[in-house]
Order: structure tokens, then C-alpha cells, then sequence
């Protein structure tokens, strides 16, 4: 033995350390890279069973900046796949940033503003491609049309809109649809409009519309009207004005978001012909807010009947697949979560299919990522987080977050499952750090997010390939 | 080839014992470190990385580096000194090719070795770290699978052991072109070839942004840059050293 050992030190050492040395690199290597499994990634009955999942496949990822793990839950069984990332740009764009704010169509920005010339409405729509490429140059476009919607309360730049345009702009394919979001104050004719051509020149069309004539003809060379409806009260039928919510396109259709007295108005139109397919009215979806009855001839039961009619946000969540239509609306109540689902069919005609009333009681919704619905099943992939009281941390992005799969049969919640991971475990460096002056700082890369999660029937999925 | 093989082992062994010494200084005193770094227990909640980083031990594995450097320069210059025995290599009866290539192949085991502990020394770093976190607090502060996430998310340790095959062929570029351009300075400096230092110099800045490129991917930043070109203009700088210095070796110059 030792001589063996003398030989080789005498005669092979080079080659006993080359392999050695190797050996181990390797070695390592794979020990880390196979370790990539062990992050806890599996699902938790919490009620019914996750048989409920079996029409469907679930895919996402779990991304920081430095890896993305994609996953998918195939027969209620979850698996995935881990990708590295070696530049910022590899990473999937967060939508944390962009929700409710910019409205973002392929990779491009969108943006519509009122001007007022007169109690004349103007809506300018621009895009900026912020696609930064080698030379660094956000490019621009923006389309401008003089809509027949007459302001009775705005001529300058402060403006009150139901909702901000990122809900009022949708696409179908390529092309950019739009309208406005009036509320009280605006009066007239309100439309659908879609963008035909954008114009690069920066703010000559907003110029040249507003110093036309007034009986000069318009150019809509970059905008075309849809179709148009009226937004005014309607005396004969006692019914206060029009407000618009959003504008949201399914399938080739165009689906519109009114709400009016105490009620929500879904109609669907083409995107094309601009002909109404068919409407969906629901009751008892108030305004927040304490709103005297518009017409004047309110009185203190009328009132008194308001409160017991519950109050939505008019903000929503929409989730569109193939030719059906999920949208979720959060009840105005203050100490609880309490959200409503509407899911619709779109097709010749717009169709109701399944009415999901839920409270959360011990946690706030973080994010709705994802809703899909077939036929009267709903399921609901969502996020809460830990609610003010229970907090252990004074920072709202630092509490404790879970994730939640839901299955509603008719309805009925039929299956409630949670994700487990590891993705809390990345904000321990700063729970536990000692406070610090003027709040933290949250780097999106230092952390793992759900992103881009889409829940797709299993059928379809077999139909498309 | 039996020659090239003898001889690459004489170079080997002229060494070794001072690389192993090197090499266990690398696995043991980063330990020391972290030790002292942990005794403090407030920053127990701090991922593995941080405490790595912030305990000082990438300094010590620059001084190593420095120390292996300086290993691979005094065996070289050994031939020039004493017995001068670059003479007798010259004048070994094999192709000149072999002698140039058994001592850059020496030089890699030479670097080899102190990567593999490098590694190790990371490994057992993170056994320590771990078992006090979890000791601590009922291991509150411990995160599961914690020392793959910290290979993802350290700069230091992601050049080091890259994942991703970018990444991977990043690295491997880095690794070669530091150790042909020592050899390839070396051959330079001694057949008073200084111009060769200019591909050097441009190697060594190529070097410092790609390092520093890959150390801020964390940072939001727009800056672009392709790891795969960037490798292969490394290797090609590795090739024109060797072909260079290959030719250096045959002219005799470096006597």
C-alpha cells in the first residue's frame, strides 16, 4: 500500500491532483445544482380534494432576479423547472409595477388624456415603446379624436374620470381600443373608439385639434368610432347618468363596464360592425360613497334603502381567456375583504355564468393573479397577506404572504388549497433587521414572486396542440 | 508524450507542498472569520451570503489568489536562478511545445487545487453558519436551501460557481484566461518582449468588466452585455497567448 501511494506521489502526482481537484469541482457543482429541488413547492388540501384540479393546468413562476423557478400543476400535482437569469432582462417583467397604473400592451405603454376645448372633450391616446434596445430611444406615437361628450364640470387640465385609463384601453390581437371614463359631470354621447394609425409627431395633432375651427371637419384619419351610446340620464325612466368603469376586449368582442343608479351594465359588442351583442345588468352594486339620489327627488328612506344596498370599488381585476370573461370587484367595507367574481360568456351574446360572493376575514388580498372559469366551475388563484392587527412587522411588503387555490362548483366553494413555498423566507434579512430611518428598501430581485400565473383547461390545451 | 508527462509531474511536485499548505489556509481560516463574525448574534438573521461577505473571507481569497499567483511566478523564475535550470529544460531531448505546455498545465493544476478548495471551504462555511442559525431561536432565521439561493444570489459566489450555462462558460473563460495570461506575462517579461503586455492590460480590463458586470446583476441597470461573446473574445485572447508563447519557447527566447 505504500509503496502503491509512493508510486503515485513519485510519478502521477499531477495527474492524482488534476483528478482530484476536478473531481470535486464537479462534484460540488452538482451537489448545488441538484439542490435546486429542494425548495418546498407542494400543495395543501385545506378543503375538498385536489381531484377538483383535474380539468385544469396551472403554470407560473417564481422569479428574483437571479433564477425563475416555472412550474405547473398538472392533475393537482405540482412540479417545476428551475431557468437561471444572467441579465435583468431575462427576467419576466413585474407586474407589481405596472398594475393598475400604466397600461402595458405588447411592451408597449399606453396612456389617454382629456383635453377640453370648450365643454368640448378631447381624447388623446399615446404609446411610448420603452422596449429600450441598443440605442436606448423610447419611441412615441399618439392619435387624438374630438368625442361628442360635452364636460359640464372640467375645462382644465384637473379632471375627475370613474377609473384611471388603465382600465379603459384594451387590445384584441393588435389592435387598441379605447373609451372614456366619464362619471357625474360629464354629459352627451360617449363611444368606442379604436386606433387605426398612431401619428409620430409629438403633440402636433393635440395642437392642430385644438386650434381647428369649430366647424372644421375633423380629421379621423388615426381614430375610428366604434359605436357610440348615450351616457345622460334618462328621465322617463327615472335613471341617473352613466358612468363608465372599463373597456375590456374578449375574444374579437369588446365588452363594456357601465355602472348606473345602483346597478353594474355589461355589454358586449363587435369589435368590428360596433353592433350590441347583448347586455348583463346586476343590482345591488352601489357606489361608495354617500350619494344623494342624482335626480334631486331623494328623500331620507330613499336614503335609508342606499346603506342596505352593498358599495363596490370601482376598481376591478379582469382575467380574460378565450371567449370568457372573469371579473372580480372588491366590496367598499372597511375591516374586511370581501370580494364579488362576475364570469361571463362572450360569444353572439354576453352571458352570466357563475355569481361568487367570498369574505376573507383574517387577511388582506394581496393579488387576484389569476381567475378562469369553464362552464359553471370558477377557479381562483390568489394571494393574501397577513392582515393589519396580526402583523408582526410594520412594513406591509415584509408580512407573511400565502398562497391560495380556489375551486367553486356552482358557486359553492368545492376545493381550497395552498401553494407552500419558500417565498416568506426571503424577507427574514429585513424582518428581523433593526428598524430602519425612513423605511426599507424593497428590491424586487432579492425576493422570489409569483408571476405570469395562468390557469388553462385541460381540454383546450390538448385541442390547441 | 511519456517525457511531457514526466516532466509536468517534476513541476508539479516542485510545488505542491507549498499549494497544499495554501489550500488548507483557504478551507480553514475563512472559518475563523465567520466565527468571529457570528459571535455576534444580531447577525444571525442575515442571509448566508451577507455574513459570508461581510466577514471578510472574499479578502482572504484574494490574499490566497495573490498567494497562488506568487507559487506559479517563484516556479517559474526558479528556473533562472540557482542552477539555472532553464537550460537544462531547453535542452531536453522533446519537442519544445511539450515543455511549454507542462508548465502551464502545472500552473492549472496549481489554480485547479485552490478553486476545489475554495469550493470546499464555502461548503463547510455554510455547515457552520447554518447549524448556529439553527441553533438559534428555534431556527427562525434559517432558510431552506439556503446555500443554493446564496450561489445564486452572491456576486462572489456566483462568479465562483456559476449555474446557468452562460454563466458556467463565463466563468471557465475568466479562469483560463487568468492563468494563460500569468504564463503568457511571464514568457514576455523574460525574453524582453514588453509589448506583450499591451493584449494583457486589454485582457485585464476585459476581466474587470465583465467581473463587475456579473457582480451587479442584482442592480437595476440597463447595461447589456453578452457573457457568450465576451467568453469567446477571452478564449481567443487565451489562444493568441498560447500560440504566442509557444512560439517564444521554440525561438529560445525566454533564455
Amino acid at each position: 500500500m505504500r509503496t502503491v501511494l509512493d508510486r503515485i506521489r513519485k510519478r502521477h502526482i499531477a495527474l492524482a491532483v488534476l483528478v482530484l481537484s476536478l473531481a470535486i469541482i464537479v462534484l460540488i457543482h452538482n451537489n448545488v445544482r441538484s439542490s435546486a429541488v429542494n425548495s418546498t413547492f407542494y400543495l395543501k388540501d385545506l378543503y375538498g380534494q385536489h381531484s377538483q384540479l383535474n380539468d385544469v393546468i396551472i403554470s407560473g413562476n417564481i422569479q428574483d432576479g437571479y433564477h425563475n423557478n416555472a412550474f405547473k400543476i398538472n392533475n393537482g400535482i405540482p412540479q417545476f423547472n428551475t431557468y437561471y437569469y444572467h441579465h435583468c432582462k431575462d427576467m419576466i417583467p413585474s407586474h407589481q409595477a405596472t398594475q393598475g397604473f400604466r397600461k402595458i400592451i405588447n411592451n408597449r405603454e399606453y396612456e389617454l388624456m382629456l383635453h377640453f376645448k370648450g365643454n368640448k372633450v378631447l381624447a388623446n391616446i399615446k404609446y411610448y415603446d420603452r422596449n429600450l434596445g441598443r440605442y436606448n430611444k423610447t419611441t412615441y406615437g399618439e392619435a387624438i379624436i374630438q368625442t361628442k361628450i360635452i364636460s359640464e364640470k372640467y375645462t382644465g387640465n384637473s379632471y375627475t374620470t370613474a377609473n384611471p385609463d388603465f382600465y379603459v384601453i384594451t387590445n384584441i390581437g393588435e389592435r387598441i381600443f379605447f373609451t372614456i371614463p366619464t362619471t357625474e359631470g360629464y354629459k352627451g354621447t360617449n363611444g368606442i373608439f379604436e386606433v387605426i394609425e398612431f401619428s409620430d409627431t409629438l403633440n402636433y395633432l393635440l395642437d392642430s385639434t385644438m386650434s381647428q375651427e369649430e366647424n372644421e371637419a375633423s380629421d379621423d384619419k388615426y381614430i375610428r368610432t366604434v359605436t357610440e351610446f348615450s351616457i345622460d340620464e334618462d328621465n322617463e325612466k327615472d335613471n341617473s347618468g352613466i358612468e363608465v368603469l372599463g373597456l375590456q376586449g374578449v375574444d374579437d368582442k369588446l365588452v363594456l363596464i357601465l355602472r348606473q343608479d345602483h346597478a353594474l351594465v355589461f355589454r358586449a359588442y363587435d369589435s368590428t360592425s360596433g353592433n350590441q351583442l347583448g347586455e348583463v345588468i346586476i343590482d345591488d352594486m352601489r357606489k361608495p360613497g354617500t350619494n344623494v339620489n342624482n335626480n334631486g327627488n331623494g328623500n331620507d328612506n330613499d336614503n335609508n334603502d342606499l346603506y342596505d344596498i352593498p358599495s363596490y370599488l370601482e376598481r376591478y381585476e379582469a382575467f380574460v381567456s378565450d371567449s370568457t370573461l372573469s371579473i372580480c370587484f372588491r366590496k367598499n367595507t372597511p375591516g374586511a375583504v370581501e370580494i364579488k367574481i362576475l364570469t361571463f360568456e362572450v360569444s353572439s351574446n354576453i352571458k352570466l355564468t357563475n355569481i361568487i360572493d367570498e369574505v376573507y376575514t383574517n387577511s388582506d388580498i394581496e393579488r387576484i393573479h389569476d381567475i378562469y372559469h369553464k362552464d359553471n366551475k370558477v377557479y381562483v388563484m390568489l394571494s393574501l397577506i397577513e392582515s393589519d392587527e396580526k402583523s408582526t412587522t410594520p412594513y406591509y411588503s415584509l408580512r407573511p404572504k400565502q398562497m391560495y387555490i380556489y375551486v367553486y362548483n356552482n358557486s359553492i366553494l368545492s376545493y381550497k388549497g395552498e401553494l407552500a413555498t419558500d417565498l416568506n423566507e426571503d424577507d427574514i434579512f429585513q424582518i428581523y433587521a433593526p428598524t430602519a430611518r425612513g423605511g426599507i428598501s424593497y428590491n424586487f430581485y432579492e425576493r422570489r414572486l409569483f408571476e405570469n400565473i395562468q390557469i388553462v383547461s385541460t381540454q383546450e390545451l390538448m385541442q390547441k396542440r | 508524450m511519456k517525457r511531457f508527462y514526466k516532466l509536468l509531474n517534476y513541476e508539479v511536485s516542485q510545488y505542491i507542498t507549498k499549494v497544499v499548505i495554501i489550500c488548507l489556509g483557504t478551507i480553514i481560516s475563512p472559518l475563523l472569520f465567520l466565527n468571529g463574525t457570528l459571535t455576534d448574534y444580531s447577525n444571525l438573521y442575515k442571509r448566508f451570503e451577507t455574513i459570508y461577505e461581510s466577514s471578510g473571507s472574499i479578502i482572504v481569497f484574494a490574499i490566497y489568489f495573490a498567494a497562488i499567483c506568487g507559487i506559479c511566478i517563484h516556479s517559474f523564475y526558479s528556473n533562472y536562478s540557482g542552477s539555472k535550470s532553464i537550460y537544462t529544460l531547453i535542452t531536453l531531448p522533446m519537442k519544445r511545445e511539450g515543455i511549454y505546455f507542462s508548465k502551464l498545465l502545472s500552473f492549472f493544476i496549481c489554480f485547479l487545487m485552490f478553486f476545489s478548495a475554495q469550493l470546499i471551504s464555502v461548503f463547510i462555511s455554510y455547515a457552520l453558519v447554518s447549524s448556529k442559525s439553527a441553533a438559534w431561536e428555534g431556527g427562525k432565521y434559517l432558510m431552506n436551501n439556503g446555500l443554493f439561493l446564496a450561489f445564486l444570489r452572491s456576486g462572489f459566489l456566483r462568479i465562483l460557481l456559476p449555474l446557468g450555462l452562460e454563466g458556467i462558460i463565463s466563468t471557465v473563460s475568466i479562469f483560463v484566461v487568468i492563468v494563460c495570461s500569468l504564463f503568457y506575462g511571464l514568457l514576455c517579461e523574460r525574453s524582453k518582449r514588453f509589448w506583450g503586455f499591451v493584449p494583457i492590460i486589454a485582457v485585464i480590463f476585459l476581466l474587470i468588466r465583465v467581473i463587475t458586470y456579473r457582480v451587479n446583476q442584482s442592480n437595476m441597470s440597463w447595461e447589456y452585455i453578452n457573457l457568450y461573446v465576451y467568453s469567446i473574445i477571452l478564449f481567443c485572447f487565451s489562444g493568441l497567448f498560447i500560440w504566442h508563447g509557444i512560439k517564444l519557447v521554440k525561438r529560445g527566447a525566454i533564455v
